[in-house]
């Protein structure tokens, strides 16, 4: 009885009563500990209460409820946890000894809730797995997965439309402008992020206030990898005598880090390729020349288009090499050296395409002008020494050394070498930051000269000022006696949106003033700019002293984005100009004056409906003069007379377009996705006599007839997800009709019409994670139709192209993979005809812990017959006759460091 | 003899406090913005705040996204293949060390463009415990509140690993924070990854403290600060080329302002 008394007394106690528990916390050697968590855990996991301990290891919790199974627990970092039911605790003082631990948590990855694509200000960062699936070698097979990365057929990157200026890797600048040689060669093995950053400041000083304007990708590399050294060593051969050994090799250790890249093969894998030497014919086949349509855009998904074809450079046969060594470097403290060595072989066989525009019928023609071999060497050196003074300053020094040697079958032969100085030196502190940069350019041979200085002062948040000063001495082809001299002021308030320009030319008068005002809140921005300029020009002409032409400008443009319906947007802009061409006769003075004055209106109207529907109107006009100062002063010696009989043409540029689309998007949820859209647009251009100019006057005279072009166009395209394929099928259409009318310029002809089509087909498959296909079907179809004046077609033709292509992904294990690959391709025109059928695979091995991966590639053409026809009129490439590339079975062998 | 001996235990003391070995983690947190500025389409930002702990205090930082890629040091320390060597500038938008023994923290915020160091003393939210879990992860994770620079936040914070850290100026749970957001969802903290090294490769946190940088109290940094956005308040104003317009910016609309 007296026991179950006690129990009645003590249950409750136990249970919900409010409790209170002290103790000290020791370690096995009776030392305190001190800022151990203590705290109480209930039998639901949650804690009620918690509290640490004091520097002498002592603890009280108090006034909580105590619940049944409760647990004290007490932690430490150092100490393995302790963990005790209450109500196995005695009720005095508790004594608790924490036995030592090294309590190893290796890293555990708490959230992976990552989105693919994030951004934060500049910054744009991909999360790979979402896009990559263990296909790709290289760093560049991985760039052309990725949402808003364009790679084009060079190599050349770019990052929502703007062109990337660099690559670095693990923030370390290689290669700098020649980053395909990184793209092109580095594994994708290795790589573990890839971020791209815009506005992008090198000189850190200053990129809290001055946004810099490149665009850089940034490459992380594994963590797996020793930043020692990593990279990749690999040759191959083939039955084609084909070759290549290559290797690209970095080291980022401390204070140096090196890159070696050397690539030589003799098919024509440029890894370093100059794009204007290049074009390309399919691209071209695939872009109406004429409208400015608005390009779908690419939905986010994991199903990523296999390669299809590893070489399509089908027009190009080569020799190429590139050996390249980059080592950057800290020499003490304060020296900081960036030093590249690059040499370049091209020996290149190609076929030159040749466009030329044709006038009558608004069209461009390309030639086929045959086989064309080009020759050259590059070599060059660029180094970079930095040396930072202290914290706020810092000298750099660069200097390029290059030569080159071109040679063509034209035999054309040009040697070029140079040797350029720059010199920079930059300080900050927090009161007067302030930059100076001094350029010393020297190009041996021809003793030109130029020297440009740059001053600018910063003050942070308020204004800075810039000076250039530009000296040169017959740079360029202009007369090697003459010294020019101008100056550059720049003027900016950032906090008051003002900016100030003023350019001052020394010799040959000219003057530039310009000032621009900008106004902001959240949904509106408005810009006022204003802008001087005056020009003298010395003519050879004794008679006359010079020619003063002043130009006055304003502009007025205000933005609205967000109008307080959210749903609208528009801009409008208004410009006013005033030009006068003031001819000056030295003993009579002023002989004649010419004035044009024009305003210029350009109104864009939008609605938008939850982003989805949008309709938009865009009207501009302008002013279009004729080149009033376009005079050769052997006519004004010849007519001194004209000069009074001048009068300023002019005509307006009028352009208006509508457009209206509709995007339908529910891509993860019901696998739809759908854009139509509809676009007109209509354009006048003034037509210049340029006849008239070479007879009578310096100024070209003025048609009475305008050139009117009308297009419309319609696209549709749609996206569906199939689930029992695992695989998204894409559809897109585009029809284009555009009418160019020529009724004046050339007397027989009225107009052309052109009628494009377009139909573009894939599926892209992750039907299984062994078997993936993508398959792809593009028929292109254009008429153009040149009638004459009476009505009489004057000619018809029709380019029909056809492109089907299918690629299979087979994955027998993570160590044997690869894709089969078949393109077909049908182009014709006229009476002519051209087939390609060719079949690529292309597959690789890895042993598993091995550093050795090997790789197979093999290329068949089926057939291949074509005719040549060089007279057809067309708006695109139409000639295809390329010698491809030879059936050939290429075995290469890598080995990773 | 007695100073013979202290010196003995001193030397003693100095050989047992290097051959201790002192436990260190790191936590890497998602530190993002909900945009406040309409034209930037309302993206959320989101940069890496980075935590590291042991058993004299924590430092917290956040890397400024615009110069993540662009020091070395800064990448080494994320892959952890170096020791920390961090200079004080704007490669972090933010700095914590929260001394446990003296309970102070020691701040680098922000104020405006410019960069202010001060210390506070009793730094430590007051939380309160709510009777709610969720799993995020691994872990169990228990949810509490408080009211805090201004701003009421919710977090969840794990039991399961006992280390009285978080991010930003949050600290003081019985458990590490998992997730931390402040009630209007502008801001928020997720965990993404935690580790304990076999080894302690970060040879020594960060000491802010060291720099003899401290030269504000509390007090007068948040007078300082009222008065600099006072007066911003009274025109547009830029930040790193971006313009912040008298209407979008107001007092009260960054994460760092505390009354």
């Amino acid at each position: 009885m007296k026991f179950i008394l006690f129990l009645s007394l003590l249950l409750p106690n136990l249970l919900y009563a409010q409790k209170s528990i002290k103790g000290i916390v020791t370690t096995s050697s009776n030392e305190p500990i001190s800022n151990a968590t203590v705290f109480i855990q209930n039998n639901n996991s949650l804690i009620i209460k918690f509290t640490k301990t004091d520097f002498e290891g002592k603890f009280v919790l108090q006034n909580f409820d105590l619940q049944s199974a409760a647990l004290l627990r007490i932690s430490h970092i150092n100490f393995k946890q302790f963990s005790k039911k209450i109500e196995l605790l005695p009720d005095t003082l508790i004594l608790i000894q924490l036995i030592k631990d090294s309590a190893i948590l290796n890293e555990v990855i708490v959230n992976t809730k990552i989105p693919p694509v994030r951004t934060l200000g500049d910054t744009t960062r991909y999360h790979l797995p979402s896009f990559i699936n263990g296909s790709e070698t290289r760093f560049e097979d991985i760039l052309k997965k990725l949402p808003g990365i364009i790679v084009d057929d060079y190599g050349k990157l770019s990052f929502n439309g703007k062109p990337i200026d660099k690559v670095l890797i693990e923030g370390q600048d290689f290669f700098s402008k020649d980053y395909t040689l990184i793209t092109k060669t580095l594994s994708a093995e290795l790589i573990a992020s890839i971020e791209a950053i815009e506005n992008f400041n090198e000189e850190f000083f200053f990129s809290d206030i001055k946004k810099g304007d490149e665009t850089v990708l940034n490459v992380g590399i594994k963590k797996n990898i020793k930043l020692d050294l990593f990279g990749e060593l690999g040759g191959s051969i083939g039955t084609y005598k084909d070759w290549q050994l290559a290797n690209s090799l970095f080291s980022l250790s401390g204070n140096k880090q090196i890159g070696v890249i050397n690539n030589y093969n003799n098919y024509g894998e440029d890894i370093k390729p100059t794009v204007s030497e290049q074009t390309l014919i399919k691209e071209k086949l695939k872009n109406p020349q004429n409208l400015s349509y608005s390009s779908r855009e690419i939905p986010i998904t994991n199903f990523t288009p296999l390669s299809t074809n590893v070489n399509n450079n089908r027009n190009i046969w080569a020799n190429v090499g590139v050996s390249t060594v980059q080592l950057n470097t800290k020499i003490g403290k304060s020296f900081t050296l960036k030093s590249l060595l690059t040499f370049k072989k091209n020996n290149l066989e190609k076929r030159e395409i040749m466009s030329s525009t044709l006038i009558n019928t608004a069209s461009l023609l390309y030639i086929d002008s045959g086989k064309q071999s080009t020759r050259y060497n590059t070599i060059s050196t660029e180094n970079n020494l930095e040396y930072l003074i202290n914290k706020n300053n810092k000298i750099k020094i660069e200097a390029t050394i290059s030569g080159s040697g071109f040679a063509s079958d034209n035999n054309l032969t040009t040697k070029f070498s140079g040797v350029k100085f720059n010199s920079y030196y930059l300080s900050q502190n927090d009161n007067k930051p302030y930059y100076f940069k001094g350029t010393y350019l020297r190009k041996i041979g021809n003793t030109n000269l130029l020297e440009v200085a740059i001053f600018k002062l910063q003050n942070r948040n308020d204004y800075s000022i810039t000076s250039f000063t530009n000296r040169y001495n017959g740079l360029l082809g202009i007369d090697s006696n003459t010294t020019d001299i101008s100056q550059f002021v720049k003027i900016i308030d950032q906090q008051n949106g003002i900016n100030t320009n003023v350019y001052k030319k020394i010799l040959n008068h000219k003057i530039i003033f310009s000032s621009s005002f900008i106004r902001s809140n959240t949904n509106a921005e408005s810009y006022f700019d204003y802008k001087s300029s005056s020009n003298t020009y010395t003519l050879a002409d004794p008679l006359f002293t010079n020619n003063v032409h002043m130009e006055t400008e304003m502009l007025l443009l205000s933005i609205k984005d967000d109008w307080s319906m959210k749903n609208f947007f528009s801009s409008m802009q208004l410009s006013w100009q005033n030009a006068e061409v003031n001819i000056i006769h030295k003993n009579t003075g002023l002989l004649n004056s010419f004035s044009v004055k024009g305003i210029r209106p350009n109104f864009l109207f939008g609605y938008k409906i939850n982003g989805r529907n949008k309709i938009g109107f865009i009207y501009s006009s302008y002013n279009q003069i004729n080149d009033i100062l376009s005079y050769m002063p052997g006519y004004i010696q010849q007519n001194p007379n004209y000069f009074n009989n001048g009068k300023v043409e002019q005509g307006s540029v009028k352009a208006k377009e509508f457009g209206i689309s509709h995007t339908y998007n529910d891509f993860f949820n019901n696998g739809w996705k759908a854009i139509s859209g509809f676009t007109y647009s209509q354009r006048e251009n003034p037509v210049f006599n340029s006849s008239k100019f070479t007879n009578t006057s310096i100024f070209r005279s003025r048609e009475n007839a305008n050139l009117p072009q009308q297009g419309f166009g319609v696209n549709f395209s749609v996206d569906k997800y199939l689930s029992f394929l695992r695989s998204t099928l894409s559809i897109s259409t585009n029809v284009q009709k555009v009418v160019n009318f020529d009724n004046n310029s050339v007397p027989n002809f009225k107009k052309n019409i052109i009628n494009y089509f377009t139909i573009k087909s894939s599926l892209k498959s992750g039907y299984k994670t062994f078997l993936n296909f993508y398959t792809s079907f593009e028929l292109n179809s254009t008429r153009v139709n040149v009638l004459q004046k009476n009505d009489q077609i004057f000619s018809t033709n029709r380019i029909t192209n056809l492109i089907f292509t299918n690629t299979l992904f087979i994955k027998f294990s993570d160590k044997l993979y690869g894709d089969v690959s078949n393109e077909f391709a049908n182009f014709k025109y006229g009476g002519s005809l051209s087939k390609t059928n060719y079949c690529n695979l292309h597959f690789f091995f890895k042993p598993s812990n091995s550093p050795f991966s090997f790789h197979l590639f093999g290329r068949n053409i089926f057939n291949n017959s074509s005719q040549i026809t060089n007279d057809i009129v067309a708006p695109f490439i139409v000639n295809n006759n390329l010698p491809l590339l030879p059936r050939t079975l290429i075995l290469s062998a890598n080995l990773k460091l | 003899m007695k100073t013979t001996y202290k010196i003995f235990q001193l030397a003693f003391l100095f050989f047992l406090s290097i051959s201790v070995f002192s436990q260190e983690g790191k936590a890497v947190y998602e530190y993002s913005i909900t945009s406040v500025k309409k034209s930037s389409n309302g993206r959320t930002g989101y940069t890496d705040g980075i935590l590291y702990f042991n058993n004299l205090g924590f430092n917290y930082y956040e890397i400024n996204p615009q110069k993540a890629n662009l020091t070395p040091t800064i990448n080494k320390l994320s892959d952890n293949k170096g020791s920390i060597t961090i200079s004080v500038n704007e490669d972090f938008l933010f700095e914590h060390y929260f001394d446990i023994k003296t309970s102070t923290s020691y701040i680098k915020d922000r104020i405006f463009i410019n960069y202010v160091n001060y210390s506070r003393e009793n730094s430590i939210p007051v939380w309160q415990l709510i009777n709610e879990k969720k799993q995020i992860g691994k872990y169990i994770c228990q949810k509490a509140t408080t009211n805090f620079s201004g701003r009421d936040w919710i977090v969840w914070f794990t039991a399961e690993l006992p280390y009285r850290f978080g991010p930003w100026k949050l600290h003081g749970l019985p458990g590490l924070i998992v997730e931390a957001s402040d009630s209007e969802n502008k801001y928020s903290f997720i965990l993404k990854t935690v580790q304990i090294p076999s080894k302690p490769v970060y040879s020594q946190i960060y000491f802010l403290k060291n720099e003899n940088k401290i030269n504000k109290s509390y007090i007068e940094y948040i007078e300082e600060k009222r008065k600099k956005y006072e007066s911003l308040n009274a025109k547009s104003a830029g930040i790193g080329g971006d313009k912040i317009s008298n209407s979008s910016f107001k007092i009260g609309e960054t994460r760092d302002i505390e009354f």
